[in-house]
Parts: C-alpha cells; structure tokens; sequence
C-alpha cells in the first residue's frame, strides 16, 4: 500500500494510506498538483489542522474509504438530515469545540463525505428550535437592536402555520 | 569508421573547444577535431552515414545561441583526430555552456529538478533586497515554484515557514540583506531630522512613533542588528516595504529623535534592567499619549473602564507591528529593579484576538496565590495602567483594561472588557468577507486558527496547557459559528427546513444575512396556506425559483398594491397558483414583476385584461395552465397567442371564452405548440376553426377538443391532416357521428384515442377492434400543462418543491 505523510499544523506527521489520503480532495489535488509519485517521501504540510482533529479525519476517512464517491450536490435528491449512519452518530459523539473544528477541517480539506455528516449534525442540533434557543445553544450573541428584531420577526411572520 | 564529416562553426566567442565538445556531446556527437575560424572555436565531427548528417544540419544548423547561429556544413577534410586538442581543458568555463545550452535548446537533459551536479558552479548575484523582493513576488504568483520552494526548505532541513518564527540571530544571508537595507533607511531618515520643537499634532505623532522604532533599530547597536527586526523569509518583502514608506513619508514637524532619546532625557526609574530602556522612558510615553480627557471622543475607549486591579493587563488597539519585545519595554520601565520577577507577555498577532495582548507581571516575592501582593508591585501596576493607558505605540492608541484573573475567575471579569473588543472584531470579520478563492483560502486559515487557537495565535507554552480555543474559559462566551466562514454556515444551513431557517433568520444579524441566501430558497412549497401578501413578496425576494402556492389564500390587509415593493429581479420560474384564492389586484401585483416564467399554473383563478398582458411578458413561458380561469378576453387572449412564441404546451380549457376569444387563439397561436387544450368551448370552436389550428401547427402531438359540440365529421377530415397528432380527445363532440371515428385509421400516428361520455361499451370494444392499436378512452384527466398529475403532489411540473 503507498502511503503519505501528512504533517498537521503543530508538526506530528501521519503516515497514511494514499487511497485514503485522496478522499480529501484537497490532498488528491496537491498530489496531483505537485506530481508526486506514490511512496514518495513527501512530506505534505496540512497547516489548518491540528493533529487531534487530523487523527480524527483520518478515523473517518479510513472507516469511509470504501464509499462510492459522493456526486455533486443532487438537486433531484431529497436532503434528508436523519440518514446519519450509527457509526457517524458515534464518532460525531464530541463536544461542540470539536464538532466545529471537524466542519472546518472537512471544509479545508475537501471532504465532502464529512462536511455532510457534521454539518447534518449541527443541522439537528438546531432543527425545531426558536430563535432563543439556537443562541442558547451556541452562546450566539442577539446583536440585533430592538426595531430591527422587530423588523426581522415580522419578515418572518408569513410561514405562520394556519 | 565515420565516413562523413561536417563542420559546425559560428559559436560564440565564450566558447572554449571544451564547451564546444560538451555541448556537441549532448547531442550525441563526438568532436574529431576542433577547428578555429574567426577567432572562434569550432569542430569537425563525423557521422555515419547521410541521413544522420542530415538530421544533424537540420537540428543545428541556425540554432541561436545567444546572439551566434551555428553554421553546419560538410567538411571535406581528412579525418584526423587531433588528440591534443582535446586535453587540458579548462573546466571553469564549462558551467556557462550548460546554462547557455539549457537556456536556448529545449529538451536539455540537465532538469531544474534535483540540485546542479557538483562540478558546475553557478554564477549568480549575491542576494540583495531587489532580488529577494522579486523572487517573494514570483513565489506568491507561481504556485508552482511556491510548492518547489517548500519542497527544497524541506529537503534541506529549514524551519518550516508555516509559524511565526521567533527571532533567531542565526540566519546569515537574510540579515545582511537587512543590514543593507537598515542602512539605506537610516540615511534616509536622517534627512528628515529637523529642529522643530514638540508641539505636534497627532497624526504628525503616530508618522513620528513609526520613526522612533525604525531609528531605534539603527541606534541601538551598528555593529549587530536588533533580533526583532529579522522576520520570516516571507515576511521580508513587506517588512521591507514598511521602512521604506515610512522613510519616504515627508518630512513631519517633530523633534530630533535620536538626540531626544539618548541624551536629553533623564532616566526616571534608576534600575532600568536593559540596555532597551534607556531607549524609552515614562516621559516619552507620557509625551506620546492621547490625553484622558480626549478618550471619549476615541471609538476606542468608548466603554472604558478600568477593571479591578490584578496583576494581569489586557491591552487592545495594538498596532500590527509592536511585537512582544516592544511590549516588554515598554512596561518595564514601571518597574524599578527589584520588583518584577518575569513579565508573562501574550500577544495575539492573528485571528480575532489580533491587536490585543495579555501582560502578567510576576513579583520577586515568591507570592503564594492567597497571599497579598506587596503594595509596591501593585502601585507599580496601577501606573503602568494610568499611563500607558493611550500610549500612542506605532499609530494606535493602546486601550488598556485590567482583567481580574482570567482563568479562575471567568464571571466576575468585568462584562465590558470582554464585550467592545469581540463587537469589534465582529465587524471587522464581516468587513474582510472572502472575495476571491485565494482570499478565501487566508480568510479560512485565520478561522481554523482561531478554532485551534494553538499555531500562532498565543505563544506556545500557553497552547500546550489549553490546546483548543473553545477549552480556554475566556472563550466559553463566544459562539462556535464566528470560525465559520459564511460558506461554511450555508453548508449547515442548506440542511434545514423552511420553518427553521425562518428561526435561524431571528438568531442575530449574521444569521439573517446567511438565512437568505438564495441558495436555500431556490425551491419552496407554501401550499394550503393563508398568507399575507407582503410576507409573499418578502419571500418571493428572497430568490425562490420553484414556487408552489396551489389552494394557497393570499390576502393583502393593505388594498393598495401599489406601495408593495418587490426586488427588482424576481426569480420565480415554476408557478403553481392553481386553486388559489387571490384577487385580481394582488394577482396582477404578482405577475407585474414577474417576468422570468418558465411555467404558469393559473387553475381556476379570477383574471382580468391586465393580468393576461402580464403573462404576455413571459417572453421564455414553455407552459401555461389557464385552466377554467375565467376573464380572459379576446384581446387578452391575442397579446398572450402573438407573444408567447415559445410556448409549448398551453391549457384554456373551461374559459368560456368567446367565438372571437377563440378565433384569436387559432390565428395567433405559436406553431411550436405541441400539447393543446381546448376543450369545453362548447359553441364557439367550429370545425373551421380546427382546421387553420391544424394548418398552423404542425407540430401538434396532443390535441384535447372535448365538449366542443359543434365540431362535426368534418373535423376527422381536417384533424387526419395532422402530421404528428398521437393524443386526441374528443369527449363528449355529440355531433361526431360514432362510425366517422373508423377515419382516424388515416391518422398514422395516433397512439391514443378519448371518446368518454359518448359511445357504448360494445361500440367502443368494436372500434378498439377497428382502430389495432389505438389505446381508447385511457385519460380521465388531461395533463396539457398541468403542474401536479397524478399523486405526486410535492412537485410541480416534474420538479420538487420540498427539500
């Protein structure tokens, strides 16, 4: 199996399994970028991950790598936030420090894949709530003056269920 | 043995018989003897045969190296090789050959990867700033040789650039190409010395501090450069950059530095630990401070205050460039000798903390936590606070407040420090939204790092001890979506239903803006609902393209209409208003800024003259479902008939509309229509009338005529004309004798035949008979035009309207 080096933003180095590496399009496309030859000796620096969430990333991706690769978002495919496999639910089991920072990560690193399942995460967390209770969850500050909450709540007053 | 030779001339004169037979070498050549025409070197060389001293001609012969073409010719000279010729030759010249070849001949063996072999030397210029700075802007535009650059810094085993790099005296090269570059500056600034006294206005000042760091670099030592000013390779373009802007600054009104700072002024605390103080001194902060009493009309100090002392200060408005050293500086000097133990100095350079700084000054007194600090080290504190307080460092006022122990105490820190600064921040973060991929990509970097909050952001012995900025209890009040960037919150977003977006769009101002992107609002199905028309517009605004309003009561407390203020450019494709309840106004209202339809559902909906023009403006409409709509007159029916030349499929059935309604349909219809209704015009479609539809449109697949009762046999007649008719409907066309049906078998394509309501069950099964292979009587329901058929009730016209 060829592998790479990855190096996160504090310095530890993972030696990972190409195929693997490669889910994150942006590694694949460094690679190809860069011409590298598998089992090179490359070092490929990963600045905007830490090693803890880049351990983490890598968790997923090798529990994921036999995934058929995701398409494009499908307009024709219904978006669903509760298809969230028991493994995913598992390992999405973090705190929101945690939770955030992988979003980021997937985001950097371009994996569709996780990006998906966290941000369908944070996407449940909210889901049903009102305004006060997602910024109790998130300790959100409310910046808005009083006219325009005001203002916003009324944009907002036509989906009123009848 | 060879037997041609050619004779291969013309090189330039730098040139030596070695470079000659190097370079006749990589071409896989081998020089018998060299030859001297016009002072310059040549060769004989021989090949074997014809074809290969053709090949050789063709590839050398005129080959431009440098301002020479070589000359090729056949040589008719014996062979003799002339061994001493090829002895003792100068190696030294050989390397401007290589890169003389390199540079004029394509597929030269020698690559630019690897390193050069070892026995050539290149011979370029030493470093200087010119050289550095044009490499660093190459760098930044060729990724190619950016990702090479780190490769080699890899291979060689350099620090990776990635940090922010303490300074290290070590590094050779780049500090003498400082080193010039400082004393290029420091003459420059000489220039502006001038003897004007003390009383400058403030900006002149924040122009003047920039000097004083810039001079104090030249001052200090000029024999060894101040650490502080070697930054990372990258850096060195823009830090070069700043000397130079600042030198080049006219002239402001302001003392002489240099004098002022080492001579006039007096020490005031006796036990200035360093050299650097004597540098600086209360009095040249004092002098260099916005007073108190102008604070309050500063942004900065709006919501000052003090804090409860402690022995941790908290400073903001920092200016990007005071580093840590400067800090040190300047708070030492509140300090007399014996005082201070250590000062714990954090200095947030980057991400949302960037400007602002954290200083803990440790006592000599090996103070256990419960024990008082001594009076002295606290008073020392306090006028550290009062006076830096405003202290003008490099441009910025310095905000201070005090922080009552950050760690341990996170609720009794006082509210209001924390809060401007993040506000701050907050606007500032929105201002530098991404604008370009490789903004964006920075702008990403900044978010992680103050996700991890570890790389660069504090100083490392203070990550190891909290790895991640949400486990720091100064950050447990911020929100985790400000290290979103806005992309990534729509990624999140997108996955919500439309009643929770509604929420998310009350949340806070960020949460409104990224709530409405038009990216969530592409499709949306409000059906069955009551809804207040204003609140359509808002929505509609939004940027829905896929609308279902069918059954939908729009009612508009409001009756003028006209004060309704929609964005300009509505986006709205896919219509669905059937069986909605609206009036006339507010329909018209809609459909006036509506101009981008593709389909148009108007099922059993109250129309008028206007609101038929304004469907004409649907230059792009493919289908339109008109459906028992009653109001549409003659004229209304023309404009729609003679503008809508791309429509497709088109439904008026039902519309009692009027001989005259219906002659204007038939004459004026586009001719790419393909399915048409027409059904239920019970006196007014005449076997005439038919006939010019037919004629008009050949592209005709499905044709619904039922209920209109005065069509006769006649119209078999007309209608097996049709070329492509493979649906035909005439329900109900009691005139039509049942026998004239057996006609249709003249119509080759007719798939489908509906004769509901008409003829008996055993009339039927024998025309089935009749007609092979003719489905009869298959739809109850026509479907021209029609957004939702069948079951499928969330998607109109084979679109979903629901996420």
């Amino acid at each position: 199996m060829p592998t790479i080096r990855l190096q996160s933003s504090d310095g530890e180095i993972f030696d990972t399994d190409v195929q693997i590496a490669k889910c994150s399009g942006t590694i694949k496309t460094m690679l190809e970028d860069l011409g590298m030859d598998e089992g090179d000796d490359e070092v490929v620096p990963l600045p905007n991950v830490n090693s803890a969430i880049l351990r983490k990333v890598l968790q997923w991706a090798t529990f994921h790598k036999d995934d058929p690769i995701p398409v494009e978002d499908d307009d024709s495919k219904e978006k669903r936030t509760d298809d969230i496999s028991s493994w995913d639910a598992d390992f999405l089991k973090v705190d929101q420090g945690t939770l955030f920072e992988l979003i980021l990560a997937a985001n950097y690193l371009d994996i569709k894949g996780l990006l998906d399942v966290t941000c369908k995460t944070v996407a449940n967390m909210i889901k049903g709530k009102t305004p006060e209770e997602i910024r109790k969850t998130f300790n959100i500050k409310n910046d808005f003056t009083p006219a325009e909450e005001e203002q916003v709540r009324k944009e907002n007053e036509w989906c009123e269920e009848k | 043995m060879p037997s041609i030779a050619l004779r291969i001339y013309n090189f330039p004169q730098i040139f030596t018989s070695v470079d000659v037979r190097e370079f006749l070498h990589l071409f896989g050549l081998e020089t018998t003897r060299f030859i001297k025409r016009r002072n310059t070197d040549g060769a004989i060389v021989c090949v074997d045969n014809e074809s290969e001293a053709r090949l050789v001609i063709s590839r050398l012969h005129q080959l431009l190296i440098k301002t020479h073409r070589l000359k090729v010719e056949y040589s008719n000279e014996s062979e003799q090789l002339n061994s001493a010729d090829l002895q003792s030759l100068p190696t030294e010249r050989l390397t401007k050959s290589k890169s003389l070849v390199s540079a004029g001949e394509k597929g030269f063996p020698l690559g630019y990867e690897g390193f050069p072999p070892s026995h050539l030397s290149y011979r370029y210029p030493k470093s200087s700033p010119e050289i550095l700075r044009n490499i660093t802007e190459e760098l930044a535009g060729n990724m190619g040789f950016y990702y090479q650059t780190l490769h080699l810094m890899n291979k060689m085993n350099l620090k990776p650039p990635f940090e922010r790099r303490e300074e290290s005296v070590a590094n050779t090269n780049a500090e003498g190409v400082l080193a010039q570059s400082q004393v290029i500056v420091s003459e420059e600034e000489s220039e502006l010395e001038s003897d004007s006294e003390l009383n400058v206005p403030r900006k002149a000042k924040s122009v003047y501090s920039q000097m004083m760091r810039t001079m104090k670099v030249v001052n200090y030592d000029s024999s060894s450069l101040e650490p502080h000013t070697l930054q990372k390779p990258a850096l060195k373009k823009t830090k070069l950059e700043i000397h130079i802007s600042g030198a080049s600054l006219t002239a402001p009104p302001h003392e002489n530095v240099s004098e002022d700072l080492s001579q006039e002024q007096p020490m005031e605390i006796a036990a200035a630990p360093e050299n650097m103080s004597a540098l600086l001194s209360i009095d040249d902060i004092l002098r260099n401070r916005i007073p108190d009493e102008q604070h309050s009309t500063l942004n900065v100090f709006q919501n000052y205050s003090r804090g409860d002392p402690s022995t941790k200060l908290y400073i903001k408005n920092l200016s990007k460039q005071v580093t840590e050293k400067e800090l040190e500086e300047v708070f030492t000097i509140f300090f007399g000798g014996s005082l201070l133990k250590d000062m714990e100095i954090r200095l947030m350079k980057t991400g949302r903390m960037k400007g602002q700084a954290f200083v803990t000054f440790v006592p000599v007194a090996d103070a256990s936590e419960d024990e008082p600090l001594s009076d002295g080290f606290k008073k020392c504190i306090d006028r550290a606070l009062t006076t830096v307080n405003g202290y003008i460092l490099k441009d910025k006022p310095m905000g201070r407040l005090p922080l009552a122990n950050v760690c341990n105490n996170v609720n009794q820190r006082p509210c209001k420090s924390n809060v401007p600064p993040y506000n701050d921040l907050l606007e500032e973060q929105h201002k530098y939204a991404p604008h370009s991929i490789e903004e964006s990509f920075f702008m990403y970097r900044k978010n992680q790092r103050k996700a991890t909050f570890g790389d660069e952001g504090m100083p490392v012995g203070i990550v190891k001890r909290s790895q991640r900025l949400c486990d720091l209890p100064f950050f447990r009040l911020l929100d985790p979506f400000n290290h979103l960037s806005d992309e990534v919150l729509l990624q999140i977003l997108k996955w919500l239903p439309k009643k929770t977006l509604l929420s998310c769009g009350q949340v806070n101002r960020r949460f409104n803006r990224v709530s409405k992107d038009e990216t969530l609002w592409y499709r949306l199905d409000l059906s069955n609902r009551t809804l207040q028309f204003d609140g359509l517009v808002e929505v509609v605004s939004r940027g829905v393209v896929v609308l279902r309003l069918a059954q939908t009561s729009i009612v508009n407390p409001t009756p003028d209409t006209s004060c309704l203020e929609f964005s300009p450019c509505i986006k709205v494709q896919y219509l669905d208003l059937s069986m909605c309840t609206v009036s006339v106004a507010v329909l018209g209202a809609l459909l006036a800024n509506c101009r981008a339809l593709v389909k148009l559902s108007l099922e059993n909906v109250l129309l008028d003259g206007r609101i038929c023009a304004e469907i004409a403006e649907n230059r792009r409409l493919e289908s339109l479902n008109l459906t028992m709509c009653a109001g549409i007159d003659a004229t209304g029916m023309r404009l729609m008939a003679k503008a809508l030349t791309r429509l497709h499929s088109l439904n008026v059935s039902w519309t009692n509309l009027s001989a005259e309604a219906v002659q204007e349909l038939v004459k004026n219809v586009t001719p790419q229509i393909v399915h048409l209704n027409l059904s239920g015009c019970r006196s007014t479609l005449t076997d005439d009338g038919v006939a010019v539809l037919i004629k008009r449109c050949p592209k005709l697949i499905a044709l619904d005529l039922s209920d209109c009762t005065p069509l006769t046999e006649v119209v078999i007649k007309t209608l097996c004309k049709s070329r492509k008719l493979e649906y035909l409907s005439l329900s109900r066309c009691y005139n039509i004798p049942v026998t004239a049906y057996l006609n249709l078998t003249e119509l080759k394509t007719l798939r489908y035949l509906d004769l509901f309501g008409l003829v008996s069950d055993p009339a039927i099964a024998s025309l089935k008979h009749s007609l092979g292979d003719i489905g009869i009587n298959r739809y109850f329901h026509s479907s021209v035009a029609r957004p939702t058929v069948g079951t499928k009730r969330t998607s109109i016209w084979g679109l979903r309207t629901r996420d």
